[in-house]
C-alpha cells in the first residue's frame, strides 16, 4: 500500500524537485564564476546547505498537502478507504527524503561554488565520496557547520509543517504559519527562561526539542488522517490546534513549574541543606542561607525563620546569600558574625555570573524594612551611620593592653584604654576575611578573575604593623609580642599526626620550638593570648608559649575531648558571649562537635550527643545558648552545661 | 425502514455558511433499484451524495447506508460503495494501471480480472497518465475505480455531463450491466430527464435542498412502459424545481398532466 503513496506523491513532486535541483548547481556555477572572490564567504557551502534546505521546505514542504486540494483530488483519497494513513506515512517520508536530497544537493553546489571561487583552487568540485572527509572538513570549514541546530530545525519544521499545511489551501502561507506557531509554542518557554533564568538540564533541551518535534507529528497526523476525513474543514484545524495546544499547554505550565521551582526552594525538599545566617536582635527571627543540591550545581537561598515558632518564609529568589550587617565590600566578612544584628545584607542576582548581576538588599531584622542598597539613598547612609557608632559597643577584639578592635568601612579602628583612638587603613583592594590571633587577615576583593589564595595580608593589632607577605602566609595566630607558626600533617611513616608550634619574634625572625607532647594539639588562642591544648589524655590546658606553663582547664561536666583532629574554625580567636565570656569549639571524645564557655577556671560545655554528624555555629543569641547547624539539616538550640538539644528549623521531611 | 434499505436519510440537513444545502430530506432507497436523483444545478444532488459516501457529515436528521451510520462507520462504508463524482480526481500523476494497483491497495473485494475487462470494454488507456486523459476517458475510468471492488451502491453524480454521445453510450451500458440481479443499487444525480427515464426505476426530486418528490418512474408517468419523457411530466418538474417547497406543495401524480 505505501509503495503506490510512495510512487504518488514522487510523481507528483518530481518537477518541483528536478526544477529545483537544476537550479542549486546553476546558482553555484553563476556565483562561483562570477562573484569576485572576496565576496565570497568562507562557510559558502553552509549557506548553500542552509539555503537548499529552505527552499525544500517552502517547495516541497508547503505544497504537499495544499497541492491536493489545488488539484482536486483531496476526495480521492479521503473516500478511499485507509488512503490518508497510508498517504500520511509516505508524504512523511516524501519531505524527509526530500528535504535529505535538496541538502546533499546544496551541498555539491557549496562545494562547487567554493572551488569556482578560489578558496580551494587546486580541487575543484571533485566527487565528494572521492575526496577524503577529513580533507574536505578542514578545507570547506564544514566541521563549523551548526549540524545540530540543522537538525533540530528540520526535526521541528518537518512535522509542524506537515500538520500547517493541512490547515491552510494556500501553500505560500504555509511557512510563515509554521513559524509563527512554533515562535508561540517556543518563545514563552524562551522568556521564562530568560527572565527567570533556571539553567537547563543536561538533556532537557533535545528532549523538549524532541516532544515538540513529536507533537508536531502527532498534530499533523491529526490533522490530516482524522480531521480530513470529511475533506478540508474546521475540523481539520480544530483537531490539529488542540493537539498543539496539548503539548503547548502542560509544556508551558510545566516549564512555569519548574522556574517556580527554581526560584522558591521548599526547605522539606531532601537535598536542601543549611548554612549559618545572621540573628535579629530580638532574638526572634534568624536569616538562614539555604543550599539547594539541584543537578549539581543548586542555587543558595535567603529564608526568615521564626525561631518561636519555626515558620519561615523566603527572601528573594535563587543566588540569594545572607551576610552580617553592612555592606560586604564595607565591612567584610567578619564583621558581627555569630552576633545578634539590627541590619542584615542579602544579596540576590540572576546566576552565577559573578559579582556585577548581583542586587544588595539591606534588611531591618527587628522591623522587617527592605532596604535597597544604593549610594545616592539617603536612609542608607543613616543606617550606615548607625552601624558604624554601634560597632565600639561590641568590639571585634579586645587586646590584652586592654585596647579594643572593631571595623569600619575601609579602615581598622583601635581604641586605648585612655581613650586614644587610631585608625589604620585596609590595604587597597582589599577586605578583611578572618581573624588570626590578635590579627587581622585580609583577602583582595573577589573579582571576576578569581583570588589568589596566596595574596593576603596581616595585620599585627597589637604592633599596627602589616605582616611582610611571605610571615602572612605562614602566621596563623598574631599575639601581642610574638607570632606562632603552627605546622600540623601526617608522620614520614604515615601511622600518626605530628604538630609543631613555632614562637616567631618579629623584631629579629628567630624561631623558637615550643616542647609540645608529642600528642598535645592546639585548638585556638585565649582572649589572654594563651594556647588552648588538648593534652595526651584529652584534657584542656592554657599554654602560655613564654614561660611554658600549662593550666589545666576543666571540663564541666567531666567529660574527655576527642584524641582527633582540631575541629573546623573560622576565626582563630575565641568568641564571646554577650557578657564578655570566652567560647570554644571542642569536640568531645564519643559525643562529637560541642562548645565550651569559659567560666573562671572552668570550661562549661554542651554535651549534646551528634552522633558524628558536623556541627557549625550559627549564632551566640545570649550567655547561656548557642545556636548550631547540626548535620546542615537542623537549627538547634544548645545550652551550655546540657544535653538538651532544641531544634529550632530542620530542613527535610524528618 | 426494512433490514434491507440501502439508504435511510431521516430529516436530513447540511448547510455551508448560509447556504442551506439540504433540509430535512427523508428519503429511503430500496436494494436493486436504480434510482435518479433529479434536480436543478444547486438543488442538493451532489451534497445528498457526498453525505452518502461519508465526505461529509450530516448537520441534521441522520443518514444509514447499507445499515451503517454514513459518518461513523465511513471507513467500512467505502469498501462497499462506489462514487462516480462529477469531476475526475483520481491522482493526475499516475497511470490508469497504477490507479487501479493504488485501488486494489485499499479496497478488499477488488476483482482485477472484472476491472482489466471494465477498462477494455471502455477503452480506457492503461499506461496513460491520469491527467492527460480526455473527459470521456476519464470518466470511464472513474467508473472503473468505482466499479473495481463490486460495490453494493453505486453513487453517481452526474457522469455523464459533457461527454461525447458514443463514449456516454458506452459509460451507459456499463452502468446498467453494473446493475445485476436484484442486490446492487444505484443513485444517480442528474439533471437529464431523458436519462432519468432511460436507467431509473426510481425518480427522486430535489428543489432547494428539499425532497419534493420520490416515486417510481410507472408511479410517476403513470404509463407502464414510457418511451420518451411526456412534455407534461418533464413542465412538471422544472415547476416542482423552480418552486419553493416551504411554499409549494409536493407533486402528486395526480397533478401531473400527461
Amino acid at each position: 500500500m505505501l509503495r503506490v503513496h510512495l510512487l504518488k506523491e514522487v510523481r507528483e513532486q518530481s518537477r518541483t524537485l528536478g526544477i529545483a535541483l537544476l537550479a542549486l548547481p546553476v546558482l553555484a556555477l553563476g556565483f562561483g564564476l562570477l562573484a569576485p572572490g572576496n565576496l565570497v564567504p568562507t562557510d559558502i557551502v553552509e549557506w548553500f546547505v542552509l539555503g537548499a534546505l529552505v527552499l525544500g521546505l517552502v517547495l516541497l514542504g508547503s505544497d504537499l498537502v495544499p497541492g491536493e486540494g489545488r488539484r482536486g483530488q483531496l476526495d480521492f483519497l479521503v473516500r478511499t478507504p485507509g488512503a490518508l494513513r497510508a498517504s500520511f506515512v509516505a508524504k512523511s517520508i516524501v519531505l524527509v527524503g526530500g528535504l535529505g536530497t535538496f541538502a546533499l544537493f546544496g551541498l555539491l553546489a557549496g562545494l562547487l561554488c567554493d572551488g569556482l571561487a578560489g578558496t580551494r583552487p587546486d580541487d575543484v568540485f571533485p566527487p565528494v565520496a572521492m575526496v577524503p572527509e577529513a580533507a574536505w572538513r578542514s578545507s570547506t570549514g564544514l566541521d563549523d557547520l551548526p549540524t545540530s541546530l540543522v537538525v533540530w530545525s528540520l526535526v521541528l519544521l518537518v512535522p509542524w509543517t506537515l500538520a500547517t499545511s493541512c490547515w491552510l489551501k494556500r501553500s505560500s502561507s504555509v511557512l510563515p504559519m509554521t513559524l509563527a506557531l512554533l515562535a508561540l509554542l517556543v518563545v514563552p518557554h524562551l522568556l521564562l527562561v530568560e527572565r527567570y533564568p533556571v539553567p537547563l538540564g543536561e538533556h532537557l533541551l533535545p528532549v523538549g526539542l524532541g516532544l515538540a518535534a513529536s507533537t508536531g507529528m502527532l498534530s499533523a497526523w491529526r490533522s490530516y488522517v482524522p480531521g480530513l476525513r470529511f475533506g478540508r474543514s474546521g475540523r481539520t484545524l480544530k483537531l490539529g490546534l488542540s493537539t498543539a495546544l496539548l503539548f503547548a499547554v502542560p509544556a508551558l505550565a510545566w516549564s512555569a513549574e519548574r522556574v517556580h521551582r527554581w526560584h522558591h526552594v521548599d526547605p522539606r525538599e531532601e537535598r536542601v541543606s543549611l548554612r549559618p545566617g545572621v540573628l535579629a536582635a530580638d532574638g526572634r527571627t534568624m536569616l538562614l542561607r539555604l543550599q539547594r543540591h539541584w543537578e549539581n550545581h543548586g542555587p543558595s537561598y535567603v529564608a526568615r525563620i521564626d525561631l518561636g515558632t519555626g515558620e519561615w518564609s523566603q527572601l528573594g529568589s535563587a543566588w540569594s546569600s545572607v551576610n552580617a550587617s553592612g555592606h560586604l565590600d564595607l565591612f567584610g566578612p567578619i564583621h558581627g558574625r555569630y552576633r545578634p544584628q539590627a541590619w542584615a545584607t542579602w544579596t540576590q542576582g540572576s546566576g552565577p555570573r559573578g559579582r556585577d548581576d548581583l542586587e544588595f538588599h539591606a534588611l531591618d531584622l527587628c522591623h522587617d524594612r527592605v532596604l535597597p542598597i544604593d549610594p545616592a539613598n539617603p536612609r542608607l547612609a543613616e543606617v550606615m551611620a548607625d552601624l558604624v557608632a554601634s560597632a565600639p559597643e561590641r568590639p571585634l577584639l579586645r587586646l590584652p593592653d586592654g585596647s579594643r578592635a572593631w571595623l569600619e568601612p575601609g579602615q581598622v579602628v583601635l581604641s586605648t584604654p585612655d581613650g586614644r583612638r587610631e585608625d589604620i587603613a585596609w590595604p587597597e583592594g582589599y577586605r578583611p576575611v578572618q581573624l588570626t590571633g590578635f590579627g587581622i587577615r585580609f583577602a583582595p576583593l573577589p573579582s571576576a578573575h578569581g583570588t589568589d589564595v596566596r595574596d593576603v595580608q596581616i595585620l599585627d593589632l597589637s604592633r599596627r604593623t602589616f605582616l611582610s607577605p611571605e610571615d602572612a602566609l605562614l602566621f596563623r595566630y598574631v599575639r601581642a609580642g610574638d607570632w606562632l607558626l603552627v605546622t600540623w600533617g601526617p608522620t614520614g611513616n604515615g601511622d600518626g599526626q605530628v604538630c609543631r608550634v613555632e614562637r616567631v619574634d618579629p623584631e629579629t625572625g628567630v624561631r623558637t620550638a615550643l616542647t609540645l607532647d608529642g600528642r598535645e594539639r592546639p585548638l585556638g588562642m585565649a582572649g589572654d593570648g594563651r594556647l588552648l591544648l588538648r593534652d595526651s589524655s584529652g584534657r584542656a590546658r592554657l599554654f602560655e608559649p613564654e614561660t611554658d606553663r600549662r593550666e589545666l582547664l576543666p571540663l564541666v561536666p567531666d567529660l574527655r575531648l576527642a584524641d582527633q583532629d582540631i575541629p573546623r574554625r573560622r576565626d582563630e580567636q575565641s568568641l564571646t558571649t554577650p557578657d564578655g565570656r570566652e567560647i570554644w569549639p571542642l569536640r568531645l571524645a564519643d559525643r562529637g562537635d560541642a562548645f565550651a564557655r569559659r567560666d573562671g577556671d572552668v570550661l562549661t560545655v554542651t554535651h549534646v550527643d551528634t552522633g558524628g554528624e558536623d556541627v557549625e555555629l550559627a549564632a551566640i543569641p545570649d550567655d547561656d545558648h548557642v545556636l548550631v547547624i547540626r548535620g546542615m539539616r537542623r537549627l538547634e538550640r544548645w545550652e551550655f552545661g546540657s544535653d538538651r538539644a532544641e531544634v529550632l528549623f530542620s530542613t527535610g521531611t524528618d | 425502514m426494512t433490514d434491507r434499505t440501502v439508504l435511510h436519510a431521516v430529516d436530513l440537513g447540511r448547510r455551508f455558511g448560509k447556504h442551506v444545502a439540504l433540509r430535512g430530506v427523508d428519503l429511503e432507497l430500496a436494494p436493486g433499484r436504480v434510482t435518479a436523483l433529479l434536480g436543478a444545478n444547486g438543488a442538493g444532488k451532489s451534497t445528498l451524495l457526498r453525505l452518502a459516501v461519508g465526505l461529509l457529515q450530516p448537520q441534521t436528521g441522520s443518514l444509514r447506508v447499507l445499515g451503517l451510520d454514513s459518518c461513523r462507520d465511513a471507513e467500512t462504508l467505502r469498501q462497499r460503495i462506489g462514487y462516480v463524482p462529477d469531476r475526475p480526481d483520481a491522482p493526475g500523476a499516475l497511470t490508469v494501471d497504477e490507479l487501479c494497483r493504488f485501488a486494489a491497495a485499499h479496497y478488499r473485494r477488488w476483482d482485477a480480472t472484472r476491472v482489466d475487462e471494465l477498462i477494455d470494454r471502455l477503452e480506457v488507456p492503461r499506461r496513460q497518465r491520469f491527467r492527460t486523459l480526455s473527459k470521456g476517458q476519464a470518466m470511464g475510468a472513474m467508473l472503473v475505480l468505482a466499479l473495481g471492488h463490486d460495490p453494493e451502491l453505486l453513487l453517481l453524480d452526474e457522469p455523464f455531463g459533457g461527454l461525447d454521445p458514443l463514449v456516454r453510450e458506452e459509460v451507459l451500458r456499463c452502468v446498467l450491466d453494473a446493475w445485476r440481479g436484484d442486490e446492487r443499487t444505484i443513485l444517480c444525480a442528474t439533471h437529464e430527464l431523458e436519462l432519468a427515464a432511460r436507467i431509473a426505476d426510481d425518480v427522486a426530486i430535489l428543489a432547494e435542498g428539499a425532497l419534493c418528490a420520490h416515486a417510481s418512474v410507472e408511479d410517476l408517468l403513470g404509463t407502464d412502459a414510457p418511451g420518451d419523457l411526456p412534455r407534461g411530466l418533464h413542465a412538471a418538474l422544472v415547476r416542482a424545481t423552480r418552486t419553493s417547497p416551504s411554499h409549494a406543495e409536493t407533486p402528486h401524480l395526480e397533478t401531473v398532466p400527461c
